[in-house]
C-alpha cells in the first residue's frame, strides 16, 4: 500500500520554490566539472525532480507520496491527469540515477549529470504546467 | 524455530553426538513448498536469465550481486543488479530505457522487492576501476552473471586498458 500525505496549492508552492532552488544549485555546481560536483549536481537535480513531482500532486490529486521509497511517488504521479505520464517517465529515469548514487556510482560519467539536469528541469516545467495554471 | 518445525513433523530429528540433525520429511504434505521456498534463488536468477536472454538490445553483461546473489538478503532487501550497456547503444534510447524500465518492474512483480540497477557503459568501466567505489567489493566477490559475457572479466580486460 502506498502512504501518502493529504497537501494543496500551499504545500505545492512550497515544493514547486525548492525544486527550482534544487536545480538552480545543481546548475551552478556542475560548471565545476570535477566528480564530486557531478555527483552533486546530479543529486540535486533527483531531489529537484521529486519535489516537482510532489508539487503536481498536491495541487491535482490533493495528495503526494510520504513513504521512504520513492518510487510511490512514480506511481502517484502516473495519476496527474494531462502530464502524469510524461512526469512519471521522467521520475523513473531520475530514479534510475538515484540507484547509481547509492551505489556510488553517479560520478562516473558526465552524461549521467546532463540526464539527471534534462530530467530535474523537464519535471519542473510540468510541474509548472499544473501548478500554475 | 528448527524445534517447532520438527514437532510439526516437517522435519526428523535425530542425535548426533553433543548436537541435534535435522533433515527435511520429504513425505510431508507441505514438503514441497519448503524445497520451493529454498529454492527462491536459484528460481530467480534462472527467470533473470531467461528475462535477459528475451532483450532485443543486448547487454555486454549482467550480474546480480549483493545479498540476492549470496542468499542473506532480507524482506526489505534491494535486488542488485549490474547491467553493462554496449558503447554503441544508445543508453537514452527508447528500446534500451524501456528494457531497463521492464526489467525493474518485472523484478518487483516476483519478488515484491525494489531492484537496484545499476547501469553503465563498457567504457565507464575503466574510471570505475580508477575509483574504486566499495560497490565494486560485491561485485567481484558474489557477481553471479545472468547475461553476456562474464564480469569479472570485462572487469579484468577493463582493468588492463
Amino acid at each position: 500500500m502506498i502512504r501518502t500525505q493529504d497537501c494543496g496549492l500551499a504545500e505545492a508552492r512550497v515544493r514547486l520554490d525548492q525544486a527550482r532552488h534544487f536545480l538552480e544549485v545543481a546548475e551552478v555546481v556542475q560548471d565545476n566539472e570535477l566528480d564530486a560536483s557531478l555527483s552533486v549536481a546530479a543529486s540535486l537535480a533527483i531531489l529537484a525532480g521529486i519535489a516537482a513531482a510532489d508539487a503536481a500532486c498536491c495541487v491535482s490529486l490533493g495528495r503526494r507520496a510520504r513513504g521512504q521509497d520513492h518510487r510511490d511517488a512514480e506511481r502517484i504521479v502516473a495519476d496527474v491527469p494531462g502530464v502524469g505520464a510524461d512526469m512519471a517517465k521522467a521520475l523513473r529515469r531520475l530514479l534510475n540515477l538515484k540507484d547509481d548514487a547509492h551505489y556510488g556510482m553517479l560520478y562516473v560519467s558526465h552524461a549521467n549529470t546532463t540526464v539527471a539536469l534534462r530530467g530535474g528541469r523537464r519535471l519542473l516545467e510540468l510541474a509548472e504546467r499544473v501548478v500554475l495554471s | 524455530m528448527l524445534g517447532r518445525l520438527a514437532d510439526h513433523g516437517l522435519l526428523e530429528r535425530r542425535r548426533g553426538g553433543a548436537a541435534w540433525l535435522y533433515e527435511l520429511n520429504r513425505r510431508h504434505l507441505a514438503a514441497p513448498a519448503v524445497e520451493q521456498l529454498v529454492s527462491l534463488r536459484a528460481l530467480l536468477v534462472e527467470r533473470l536469465r531467461t528475462e535477459l536472454r528475451g532483450w532485443r538490445v543486448e547487454p555486454a553483461g549482467a550480474a546480480l550481486f549483493g545479498s540476492a546473489a549470496r542468499g542473506d538478503g532480507d524482506l526489505a532487501s534491494d535486488i542488485d543488479l549490474l547491467i553493462l550497456r554496449p558503447d554503441r547503444v544508445d543508453g537514452e534510447g527508447e528500446a534500451w530505457r524501456g528494457q531497463i524500465d521492464g526489467l525493474s518492474e518485472t523484478v518487483r512483480e516476483w519478488t515484491g522487492n525494489h531492484a537496484g540497477i545499476v547501469e553503465l557503459a563498457l567504457g565507464d568501466l575503466p574510471g570505475v576501476l580508477d575509483r574504486q567505489p566499495p560497490i565494486l567489493e560485491s561485485i567481484r566477490a558474489d557477481a553471479v552473471d545472468l547475461a553476456g559475457r562474464p564480469v569479472r572479466t570485462l572487469l579484468r580486460e577493463a582493468s588492463i586498458r
